[in-house]
């Protein structure tokens, strides 16, 4: 089954423009955004590598297999849970499940890698 | 030979890009207070929330509507004013306790919050850390290093510690955006993360004959 972000409704379209603008957006105190490490090529915090969103088969790659189970967790996560993890790392606040915000994060993501097959059951670090 | 210019000119734009984000520059000002609603929406308070950390400054603002290309004009006005923001050791001495920096360099710890798994408050007594090894290969005894940074391995041996080499080390990791406007570094003694004496300390372990990064 392959991504299909719908954008037909305004509404749509908004979210992924919004989204992409969230992802850029720095703040808190290590004047963070997603993008200070998912924007380019070949990079690595510490020895873990990083997923460039602007990389179509990288994040292709990545959005097609979600929900996944994370072994470092022991569970099975969603998106959603990404999503504030990668806030959390960030220093920032909680961001909550099915707000705006991190609907707007996963819709501009998932049109990133829209046409990948969705390829799960998965398992990630 | 005409040709060939074009073709450089060619070849020279299609590499200057990083990776395949190389669609022209970004801008978000236009959306701009819709994503700052939206910012306010989706992270509600509550305890062990603090959202004065959604709250930009004006060069976090810049560099988040130009998605870290700023024009030549707003670089400049960002470089100034974080020149002006960086602030010194009491004791004047920007050398401080190599020893003292190591631990800061590899230590990551600190600054989460929320309620879902902020740092445990135990372990906050011990103060933050740097995380310079999430970006920067350092000691070469340390090889689980990031590659976002320059590799700062033997940055002392090859610069000496001259007072002008001691004060630019010191005022690039306590404001990086001080000499390059939008850089990924966090302003790392200006956002409070470390204290001025523990960025002297870094730049000791940084530039002192005796840190394992010159040996």
């Amino acid at each position: 089954m392959p991504l299909k972000p719908s954008t037909s409704h305004a509404k749509e379209k908004e979210a992924i423009a919004l989204g992409e603008g969230l992802f850029w957006r720095r703040h808190g105190s290590m004047d963070f955004a997603c993008a200070s490490c998912h924007a380019a090529d070949g990079q690595r915090i510490r020895l873990q590598p990083l997923v460039n969103a602007y990389n179509k088969e990288d994040i292709t790659k990545t959005m097609t297999n979600w929900p996944t189970y994370r072994v470092s967790h022991n569970l099975v996560r969603n998106n959603e849970h990404r999503m504030w993890d990668c806030n959390w790392q960030m220093r920032l606040p909680d961001i909550e499940y099915g707000s705006d915000g991190a609907i707007a994060l996963i819709a501009f993501l998932t049109k990133q890698a829209e046409n990948g097959k969705l390829n799960i059951p998965s398992m990630k670090r | 030979m005409k040709t060939l210019n074009t073709l450089a000119l060619a070849v020279t734009l299609a590499f200057s890009s990083t990776g395949f984000a190389a669609d022209a520059a970004k801008d978000f000002t236009q959306i701009n207070s819709k994503i700052d609603a939206m910012v306010t929406k989706s992270f509600p308070a509550g305890e062990g929330q603090d959202l004065s950390r959604l709250k930009q400054d004006e060069t976090q603002k810049t560099c988040s509507v130009r998605a870290n290309q700023p024009t030549g004009a707003e670089a400049s006005e960002i470089i100034a004013r974080e020149k002006q923001n960086i602030k010194y050791p009491a004791s004047g001495n920007l050398m401080g306790d190599w020893k003292n920096g190591e631990k800061l360099t590899s230590s990551g710890f600190g600054m989460r919050i929320g309620v879902i798994a902020p740092d445990p408050v135990a372990k906050q007594k011990g103060g933050n850390g740097g995380n310079c090894y999430a970006c920067h290969a350092v000691s070469p005894k340390e090889v689980a290093a990031g590659n976002m940074g320059p590799s700062l391995t033997g940055y002392g041996k090859y610069r000496g510690t001259s007072a002008e080499v001691v004060r630019y080390t010191y005022e690039k990791i306590y404001n990086a955006q001080a000499f390059v406007a939008c850089s990924n570094m966090p302003r790392i003694g200006h956002n409070g993360i470390l204290t001025a004496e523990q960025v002297a300390d870094i730049t000791a372990y940084l530039l002192s004959p005796e840190s394992p990064v010159n040996q």
